[in-house]
């Protein structure tokens, strides 16, 4: 039993897939997407109809984050930060060898004996005629390159999950929430104070028709 | 920073890159912009935005140190691995993870609703209250109002009590060394 959990724990599978910022970033908001939303409908304080709607707001907010992240911001980041680094670093091995974030990816999840398999390819393939060996594309180079690809992966998560996002987002929630049959006038009264503007309004109402 | 000294700091953060890095990025930008985007949604009530806002920012300023704490304390557990070097690299990532997804689905919820809820209660019930005393609300209770005397339709007002009557003689004031018209 405990020796199954250490194996999971440990797993190179699980491994590969929470080592990309982009992977972990898509799971952590796909469960924004559940927890948050859970708990605001979890709340007794508030009444259902509100519920409904903070609820709906937030799984719609973190799905669209998703949507966009994983569509948009990180193939144009990636693959961006990659093709600067081919160009700031022009006599490095690694961005000769490798054209895309991707290839670069999968050589680096494989073992060593696979890694010096691919390399004898990847030299044999070369147009240029340069030679890519475990010496100009050592262990050090590839976190250099995996470096290149996670920074930028960084920067476009903090971008579009803390800018692009919510400005997008906004644009799009109103109208998918009118499209649900949420009014917002009826439903976003979700603290005191809107409840007091109620009264509020309510008092309004009856002067204006005395 | 130079290109070599990028290039430094790209090998550092290929070789270190943690799992909390990316979301305490992300919580510690958020803490800015999420409750300025809200502020700036022209379509929203004032208060709401302000209340929404205000629930952001206080979200994303729990959000960033309980990452922290999810990821390290999870990596912990890494320490079952002694034996196998390699192995326990890969758990103590692998927990970190684990935590921060925890903390994104459990933790970070819980916590906001103990801590967040309470707070803008507390600063809208301050404000509420402050409201009450100057405005007329369906809440605000009835004070009773003290009976006033009704003027006659004559106009002229009923005398309730006799006037006192002084009894003084001029002499009484003789050595008062009160001078009159002078």
């Amino acid at each position: 039993m405990i020796e199954g959990i250490q194996n999971i724990l440990a797993s190179p599978t699980f491994y590969n897939i929470t080592e990309s910022t982009a992977a972990q970033m898509s799971i952590k908001t796909g469960l924004n997407s559940i927890g948050r939303p859970g708990f605001i409908l979890m709340d007794k304080k508030i009444d259902p109809h509100t519920k409904r709607f903070s609820a709906t707001k937030e799984f719609l907010y973190q799905m669209l984050s998703l949507a966009l992240y994983m569509a948009v911001i990180i193939p144009v980041f990636k693959n961006g930060g990659f093709k600067l680094a081919q160009k700031l670093y022009k006599d490095d091995a690694v961005f000769k060898a490798f054209k895309t974030p991707e290839q670069f990816t999968k050589f680096h999840k494989l073992t060593e004996e696979e890694k010096l398999a691919k390399l004898k390819e990847l030299s044999d393939l070369s147009k240029t005629g340069d030679k890519f060996t475990r010496e100009n594309i050592n262990l050090e180079s590839e976190y250099f390159a995996n470096g290149v690809i996670e920074t930028s992966s960084l920067i476009g998560t903090v971008t579009g999950l803390a800018v692009v996002a919510p400005l997008t987002a906004a644009k799009l929630i109103h109208p998918i929430m009118k499209f649900l049959g949420f009014n917002k006038q009826n439903n976003e009264s979700d603290n005191n104070t809107d409840n007091n503007n109620k009264n509020n309004n309510n008092i309004d109402e009856k002067t204006a028709s005395k | 920073m130079s290109i070599a000294g990028l290039k430094k700091f790209f090998t550092y953060i290929g070789k270190n890159n943690k799992p909390i890095y990316p979301v305490m990025a992300v919580a510690s930008a958020e803490i800015v912009f999420r409750p300025l985007f809200t502020m700036m949604d022209k379509k929203s009530p004032d208060e709401t935005k302000k209340y929404t806002a205000l629930r952001e920012g206080i979200t994303e300023i729990v959000a960033v140190p309980t990452y922290w704490a999810c990821g390290e304390l999870a990596a912990k557990g890494a320490d079952l691995f002694k034996t196998d070097p390699k192995a326990a690299m890969r758990a103590k990532h692998n927990l970190m993870t684990a935590g921060v997804w925890g903390a994104a689905l459990l933790v970070i919820p819980g916590l906001c609703s103990l801590v967040v809820k309470p707070f803008t209660e507390r600063i809208y019930k301050n404000k509420a209250r402050k409201a009450q005393k100057l405005d007329i609300t369906d809440n605000t209770q009835s004070v009773p109002t003290v009976s006033k005397q009704q003027i006659s339709s004559t106009g002229r007002v009923a005398l309730q009590t006799k006037l006192p009557v002084y009894n003084y003689k001029m002499a009484d004031f003789a050595n008062s060394r009160m001078k009159v018209g002078l």
